[in-house]
């Protein structure tokens, strides 16, 4: 033996490994390129409008007062958020609650109500909803969703072996939720929050139909005065600063945190906490909750919707077709993009793929409206004949939306191991009817999923739509925009139905996909 | 005619994975080749596969080259079936259309599902099943099926019972060496369990980081290891010092008959016993040894012996039926003698 030299250990996922075709490579650089174009409008504001031009236009009392108003909501209705959302998750998830299961869906539900849709139904309701207190209240009920779904999914994958353990140790039941639930739950309840905050910062319908400012409504209003100009670059700088300084926050806050499950062993389901004299009031609280986050919008619409011929519109049939023309090809052209991402990270993963997926997670933290105007700098200085072209909203939706296909795709990807198509291979198939019989058939689902996910995102997008769509272009969004906006409120109507009903197969969709990651 | 391995090697990312591999299996015989992990055994079934392709060396199959220098025969085209760890089933296809993706004669496809089903003894209840409501030990199975169905020459195990438990390991063993040995397929396993290795195969293969160091049938490699980490790796081995004399060796457990010298004439010299090679007794025949604990495990008794040694006593374990445990009690003067002789190691 000491004849021979030893040969080192190699572990088998090396040997799996190969490195990527170089035309994946380039396009995957190429992507990550252009997904750093809305990153790159705001440096360049910074360098080319120049510090002594900017910092007037950022520091002067009308910045002030929406950076005061901003800041406001976002720490007044983020936190808010994250109590019900996690609250209502914990309550499905572990108590002995009359009927949890029809209200683990239930309250997910209000997800497919986009916020403006909300916003409208509660102001056309209740005209005398505005200022901060308004947008916390509609911020909260559209939005507690989000926090609630990964929630859920985070709770059930807690293994209650741990409860056991405090409960035998002597703690109560707030106790055991207060040191062993809450502290297994940071990593969902800070990306949680990351999520809420940066749809406050980003949305603009829902707080422009109440009258109240902020950045995004603030750029908004500069575009349309003062067009792509620094005064709208200014304030959309310090937005997406914003948006920056969130997703550092919540990286540094995650650390270097991972909760695992320690030990062998299935892990055993929950012992259920029982309500007993609680189930009253937690039922009616939760009726209440329901009924303010989708009972009263819904009523809304429903109460427009009676007040007469609404679906009459000339502009109804078109608005839907051109919607389905440009949500569904902005969906195809996303899943294109997304899928070499995909690929790349699940089959090859190295620095370049983790750059690739942080460049796209960046630039979809940006608000759509950054985004648009990313679009509308470039396209008017390098390429002016693509400005309010089809083509440009849909590069937007790309930017937008390609986390959405990504999940899904890698989710699929990840389903479909190379061993699959190498079992293919040994039965006689070639590396391309492997891939085309085995890896494609696995995929399409997701693929579905995915291209589902951001056709129905697309479906509700407004700032983007609004600032890049060719002149003429009728979208439900937009449409409902100009009508609600414009105090027709019966007329926006039946654009609010059309827009929740694209909603519900997009929260069905996510609902099941949060149920599947807690079951692995 | 057989698969045979000349000087194969193999680097993966400029790390040498397998060095200088020979290996000749004999048609419709199985080979089993045990290893730790990391030492290149998946890596050496992924070449003979066709998934990678060695560096240099020869792979060929009855006379035809699989690999050679730029020669490769692509992995569709060797008729060499493979069975995965985990099983590697289809997740969008039912068990029928798993064990039937390499079947290409529409016509004689029914008959051949239901003769591998047999083989293999899966119950055709579970042919509209989904891999994913089906146990493990049916996975692999079903796993085992697939490759068998298109009547492949050879067949490539790789680590297939690691992921069941105990009893079903031993039971799907069995039910696997019995689907093999009716379809007469050559069969080669990688495993990192010795006991497996030992049982499955006619011909078993030792791979320690890369490298062959002994193949043989497994009562030679047990009983005769090429050196003494190998000895280890393949069971309990006990090794006590000892003085050659000729063709005996002293050491205390007595005079020992050599069986085999590995020691390469060197002058500090270990022998090798097997502990089915003590045999204890309260009689007079034997190396006197004090015991010092009797402890029963079931069907068997652990009895702990202290042998009085010149640096150090030596201590023993040996197990006894439990019939037999009442011979001993602790404190009192046994004898020991060691059966078949011993092999002999440096030092």
């Amino acid at each position: 033996m000491a004849m021979t030299p030893a040969l080192q250990r190699v572990g088998r996922a090396e040997g799996r490994s190969r490195r990527p075709s170089l035309a994946l490579i380039v396009l995957g650089g190429a992507i990550a390129l252009i997904t750093l174009v809305p990153v790159g409008y705001v440096l360049s504001i910074a360098v080319e409008v120049g510090g002594s031009q900017l910092l007037p236009l950022v520091f002067r009392p009308k910045v002030g007062e929406l950076l005061v108003n901003t800041m406001l909501l976002v720490a007044v209705a983020t936190p808010l958020c994250l109590a019900v959302g996690i609250g209502a998750a914990w309550l499905v998830e572990r108590t002995d609650l009359p009927g949890r299961r029809l209200w683990a869906v239930l309250l997910a539900a209000p997800l497919a109500i986009p916020a403006f849709v909300s916003s409208y139904g509660w102001v056309s309701a209740i005209s005398g909803i505005q200022g901060l207190g308004g947008a916390v209240m509609i911020a909260v009920f559209a939005y507690y969703p989000l926090v609630y779904l990964p929630a859920a999914a985070a709770i059930r994958g807690l293994d209650p072996a741990l409860e056991e353990s405090a409960r035998s140790l002597g703690c109560s039941t707030w106790a055991v939720f207060i040191r062993v639930v809450l502290p297994q739950l940071r990593l969902a309840i800070l990306g949680g929050g990351l999520i809420v905050a940066l749809h406050l910062l980003a949305e603009y319908g829902a707080f422009a139909m109440i009258r109240f400012d902020t950045f995004t409504t603030a750029v908004m209003v500069q575009y349309q005065a003062t067009f792509a100009g620094p005064a709208a670059g200014a304030l959309g700088a310090v937005l997406a600063s914003l948006c920056l300084v969130l997703l550092i926050l919540e990286a540094s806050a995650r650390g270097r945190a991972r909760y695992a499950r320690v030990g062998s062993g299935a892990p055993r389901s929950a012992t259920l906490v029982r309500m007993k004299l609680w189930n009253l009031p937690v039922l009616l609280g939760l009726i209440a909750l329901l009924g303010a986050a989708a009972g009263v919008p819904l009523a809304s619409v429903a109460r427009w919707l009676g007040t007469g011929d609404t679906w009459a519109q000339a502009e109804l049939g078109s608005a839907v077709v051109q919607t389905a023309l440009l949500v569904s090809a902005g969906a195809l052209l996303t899943i294109l993009i997304a899928l070499p991402v995909a690929w790349l990270s699940v089959r090859h993963p190295s620095r370049l793929t983790k750059a690739i997926e942080g460049a796209t997670y960046v630039t979809s933290s940006l608000p759509g409206i950054i985004v648009a105007l990313a679009l509308v700098t470039l396209t008017i200085r390098l390429i002016p004949s693509l400005y309010q072209t089809p083509f440009t909203v849909l590069l937007a939706y790309v930017l937008i939306f390609i986390p959405r296909a990504l999940v899904s795709l890698r989710a699929g990807i990840a389903q479909a191991p190379v061993g699959l198509e190498e079992a293919a291979r040994a039965l006689g198939r070639s590396p391309i009817q492997a891939r085309m019989r085995v890896t494609v058939p696995i995929l399409v689902p997701s693929i579905a999923a995915g291209a589902a996910l951001v056709a129905l995102g697309a479906a509700n997008e407004l700032t983007a739509t609004l600032l890049l769509a060719p002149n003429g272009t009728r979208t439900l969004a937009t449409q409902f925009w100009s009508a609600s906006s414009s105090l027709h409120y019966a007329d926006a109507a039946p654009y609010a139905v059309l827009l929740i009903a694209l909603s519900v197969p997009a929260v069905a969709i996510m609902f099941l996909q949060s149920r599947k990651v807690a079951r692995r | 005619m057989a698969l045979i391995l000349e000087a194969v090697s193999k680097s993966l990312g400029g790390t040498p994975v397998l060095g200088d591999i020979s290996l000749r299996v004999g048609a419709g015989t199985r080979t089993a080749i045990v290893g730790s992990s990391g030492s290149g055994k998946s890596t050496l079934l992924r070449l003979i596969a066709g998934f990678d392709h060695p560096d240099s060396g020869q792979i060929s199959l009855d006379g035809q080259t699989l690999a050679a220098h730029s020669e490769r025969m692509p992995a569709h085209r060797r008729g060499i079936g493979y069975v995965a760890q985990d099983g590697a089933l289809f997740p969008h296809l039912t068990v029928r259309q798993n064990i039937a993706f390499g079947l290409h004669d529409r016509s004689a496809k029914l008959d051949r599902i239901r003769h591998v089903c047999d083989l293999v003894g899966l119950d055709e209840a579970m042919l509209g099943r989904f891999p994913d409501e089906l146990s493990g030990g049916q996975q692999q199975r079903v796993a085992l099926a697939r490759a068998l169905a298109p009547s492949p020459k050879v067949i490539l195990l790789d680590e297939p019972f690691s992921a069941l438990d105990t009893n079903l390991r031993a039971q799907t063993r069995r039910a696997v060496v019995q689907a093999l040995d009716g379809a007469n397929v050559t069969t080669i396993l990688v495993t990192h369990d010795q006991d497996e290795a030992l049982t499955f195969g006619h011909q078993v293969g030792v791979l320690e980081r890369g490298r062959l160091v002994q193949a043989g049938s497994p009562e030679e490699v047990y009983d005769h290891p090429v050196d003494a980490e190998t000895a280890e790796f393949l069971g309990t081995a006990i090794f006590v010092p000892v003085t050659v004399n000729g063709e005996y060796a002293d050491s205390v457990l007595g005079r020992l008959r050599v069986r085999h010298d590995e020691s390469g004439g060197r002058a500090l010299v270990k022998a090798m016993i097997r502990p089915d090679q003590l045999h204890v007794s309260a009689g007079p025949d034997g190396t006197p040894v004090e015991v010092g604990s009797v402890s029963s495990s079931g069907a068997q008794t652990e009895v702990l012996l202290r042998v009085a040694g010149r640096p150090a006593p030596v201590e023993l374990s040996v197990l006894i039926p439990r019939h037999r445990a009442h011979e001993f009690r602790p404190g009192m003067t046994a004898t020991i003698e060691v059966q078949d002789g011993v092999v002999l190691y440096p030092r």
